[in-house]
């Protein structure tokens, strides 16, 4: 390294030297392998070059400054490490000096830019309104520069990040930068690039290439960040917990395996509130978690519902075959139109029923208990209808049995008459024969006593008396009626045998 | 460095200095019909007839509303002294945006300098409707008019 | 758009250490352009009062003023119908060296000095200047009327 002459040259050697170190440090030119192998040769010359003594940058492709091609550093946006003692800072534009100027009249200090265009439209100090001749008034003073290149701040190119004292900031900016966007190294491309990547032997950057990991197409200059933002075959870390995944298995980690990542816990669909951290969700899990009892209850809830609606549809296609099978024997029934009268009402309510139901069904309810009350209230008036409605059959039924009784009884009495009347008539039938026979075998037989007591032995024990004979036929046993019409029928065989 | 954008009310307030200066091109004039009207919506034009036609000698009287969204939006435009010209309505004198260009690119212009401001010159203000409305009358000088200082019914 | 880093460092400091009395609100869609509440100062015809203002900052600022103007209706031989201020400071002997906050200092303080030997509003001045008493009931009076909170309907 020559000795420096000049304080310039020894800041300017110092700044070279602190730049060459962060290229040994920091590697781009280790990401840029990744897309051109056949840089790798020249990314050598290229650390070997900056590690060689020489002041003078490595690289005649590097575009400065000097080549017009990158902005100069915007001193007033400049980002500073720590904040800026007030008196260093420029009453106009409320930032650190830039090329202090000091009015000799009455001391102030402004940025040269600042107190240049002040004075453009007023030639006082902005401060004390004092009358400032700009060629004769202003004076750089040195011990405020001194202070302001100690002064450390952030590099302005997006990405870059390094925090360096003011003075080395032209350097790094300038020449060393590896995130100042320079001129494509293709000369017909207008586009830009990071220094980092403009090298000669890297050629246009803005041609699309493959990417190895995904197979899309990719332009080279923004490989690296499709790298980091897009590529779904890179790897990629995870913002919660580090871990460096593939990032097309990012979803997969963050929703299964992430110990970064906030979940709910299993029974949030149950009303559990709990949101935390994979570890700590499934430990209060693992305790259990009061909503998976509540979670079993409303799924039994649910099932008794369905339950519930099944058993009511089931009823209601009972009601309505009973109504089928209650109404047509109701309607033959001439005589009774007194139970039509008190039937038909309780049958008709059956569709506003059904209606009331349906209704019931679709409409939602606000809790369980309020739906089974309902439901119950409903089955009771049901049961209530059915009993009454027994009821109402069992006396129909009751009285249809009387109805009857009492015809079968008037058709015994009347033929127990009958029968009365017509052992009657057989007696004196007897009676007459008799006394024909006698008249007339008043020779031949010698007592007619006997055969006619043999005749009129049933007929007039039966016949004794008119209670007897009722008695007879109630019982069954002598069955007056078939017993005369014998006697009547046997009529012409009875002679023979008499 | 993107040029700010000047919030309505101060817009209004350049433009009504720059009236009562009287340094418009001399063809038009404008100024506010209430001098109290702190919002400043309602204004007052005037633009002296093109020469060479019809309108020659002729002095036309316009009232122009600024919304609330100017100078995004044009302002709207009617005529208070009769005048013969298609796009201008002939009960009230109103003049439709399409008719005249200015107003009929307002919008898109408006939208092109609030991303891409080209110059401080002012491209969207009253004077220049009032410009432009005057170059499409030239364009129109033929026409007959109604009799000179005849004004619409609702104005007089 | 990018704000001069003095633009936002005077807004921070306006939002964080306001000035008593006064508040300056830049808007969300332009923050060149603030909406501005200054208190009447006490012992002048404007004490009690609430008064409002917008101001802008135009480009080339700070190397030019500035604007500003009163929304409320004030009796004021230095402000105008339309709101507008004669302050030497808006005008001619603006200095960049100067910031928002001190230019509303200044506005609070034409309030409690009205200067009606440099008028903007010429007929208040002439009342201000006739019969004082007269022209600050008057004051009192717009005060009441136009600037107490409960009657800030627009």
């Amino acid at each position: 390294m020559p000795p420096p002459n000049t304080p310039e040259d020894e800041i300017q050697t110092a700044a070279m030297s602190y730049h060459r170190n962060l290229n040994g440090r920091v590697g781009p030119q280790r990401r840029r392998n990744r897309w051109s192998t056949s840089t790798s040769a020249s990314t050598s010359t290229l650390l070997s070059a900056s590690a060689s003594p020489s002041p003078f940058p490595p690289s005649p492709t590097r575009c400065s400054t000097l080549c017009g091609c990158i902005p100069s550093i915007d001193y007033q946006s400049l980002d500073y490490e720590t904040p800026v003692d007030q008196a260093l800072q420029c009453p106009i534009c409320h930032t650190p000096f830039y090329m202090p100027l000091t009015t000799s009249t009455c001391g102030h200090t402004f940025c040269t830019e600042c107190i240049s265009r002040s004075l453009e439209t007023q030639p006082v100090c902005p401060i004390d309104r004092q009358p400032v001749n700009t060629d004769r008034d202003l004076y750089r003073a040195r011990v405020i520069c001194d202070q302001l290149d100690r002064l450390k701040v952030k590099c302005p190119s997006k990405g870059c990040g390094l925090f360096c004292t003011r003075e080395l900031l032209p350097a790094h900016y300038n020449v060393y930068c590896e995130y100042v966007l320079v001129h494509c190294p293709d000369p017909t491309c207008s586009r830009r690039v990071p220094r980092a990547d403009a090298h000669p032997d890297n050629g246009c950057l803005h041609r699309n290439i493959v990417c190895t990991y995904c197979e899309s197409e990719v332009m080279i200059a923004e490989l690296e960040e499709h790298y980091d933002t897009s590529c779904y075959g890179h790897t990629a870390k995870c913002s919660h917990c580090n871990a460096v995944v593939v990032r097309h298995l990012m979803d997969k980690h963050l929703g299964r395996d992430c110990p970064g990542t906030k979940k709910y816990c299993r029974f949030r669909s149950h009303g559990c509130k709990m949101h935390d951290t994979r570890p700590a969700i499934e430990e209060h899990e693992r305790l259990g978690c009061v909503y998976q009892a509540i979670g079993e209850l409303k799924s039994l809830r649910l099932e008794d519902r369905a339950r519930i609606e099944d058993l009511e549809h089931r009823l209601d296609g009972l009601d309505a075959r009973m109504k089928r099978k209650t109404s047509p024997p109701t309607r033959p029934r001439v005589g009774s139109s007194s139970f039509m009268g008190g039937f038909v009402p309780i049958v008709q309510p059956e569709s506003p029923r059904a209606a009331a139901s349906a209704a019931a069904n679709s409409a939602s309810w606000g809790s369980t208990e309020d739906y089974m009350l309902v439901q119950f209230e409903r089955l009771e008036a049901e049961i209530e209808r059915a009993h009454t409605m027994i009821l109402e059959s069992d006396s129909q039924h009751t009285m249809r049995q009387i109805n009857d009784l009492l015809r079968f009884n008037e058709q015994i009495y009347e033929l127990t008459n009958r029968v009365g009347a017509l052992s009657l008539q057989i007696r004196s039938l007897a009676v007459t024969t008799q006394q024909h026979n006698n008249v007339q075998g008043r020779a031949g037989a010698a007592n007619g006593t006997p055969s006619s007591s043999g005749i009129s032995s049933p007929g007039g024990g039966g016949a004794g008396t008119r209670g007897q004979s009722h008695e007879d036929g109630r019982r069954y046993h002598s069955n007056p009626p078939a017993m005369s019409r014998r006697s009547s029928d046997g009529r012409g065989q009875h002679p023979p045998r008499l | 460095m993107a040029v700010a954008q000047v919030p309505r009310n101060f817009k209004l307030l350049a433009e009504l200095e720059k009236g009562e200066k009287g340094m418009g091109a001399g063809a038009c004039s404008y100024g506010l019909e209430d001098p109290e009207d702190i919002f400043m919506t309602h204004w007052r034009g005037t633009i002296w007839g093109p020469p060479h036609g019809n309108h020659e000698n002729r002095i036309y009287e316009l009232k122009m509303e600024c919304g609330d969204n100017y100078p995004q939006e044009p302002p709207t435009i009617h005529f208070v002294s009769q005048i013969n010209l298609p796009g201008v309505s002939t009960v009230d004198g109103e003049v439709d945006p399409n008719a005249v260009a200015i107003l009929r690119d307002w919008t898109k212009i408006s939208a092109e300098l609030s991303t891409n401001p080209r110059s401080k010159e002012d491209l969207l203000s009253l004077e220049t409707a009032l410009i432009s409305i005057r170059r499409y009358m030239e364009e129109n000088k033929k026409l007959p008019q109604p009799p000179e200082g005849s004004k619409y019914p609702m104005y007089d | 758009m990018a704000l001069p880093k003095r633009i936002i460092k005077e807004t921070e400091r306006l939002m964080n250490e306001p000035v008593p009395g006064i508040s300056a609100i830049p808007h969300e869609e332009n923050l060149r352009y603030f909406d501005v509440e200054i208190h009447g100062p006490s012992q002048s015809p404007y004490q009690d009062g609430i008064f409002k203002l917008e101001l802008f900052l135009p480009d080339d600022y700070p190397m030019t003023p500035p604007k500003i103007r009163f929304l409320t209706k004030i009796f004021h031989p230095n402000v105008d119908k339309l709101g507008r201020i004669c302050l030497d400071v808006l005008k001619n002997n603006w200095s960049p060296a100067l910031q928002i906050r001190t230019i509303l200092l200044s506005i609070q303080a034409l309030l409690g000095a009205p200067n009606p030997d440099d008028p903007l509003a010429p007929d208040v001045a002439k009342t201000w200047k006739e019969d004082e008493q007269a022209a600050i009931a008057t004051a009192t009076e717009w005060t009441k009327k136009y600037a107490t909170p409960t009657n800030q309907t627009d």
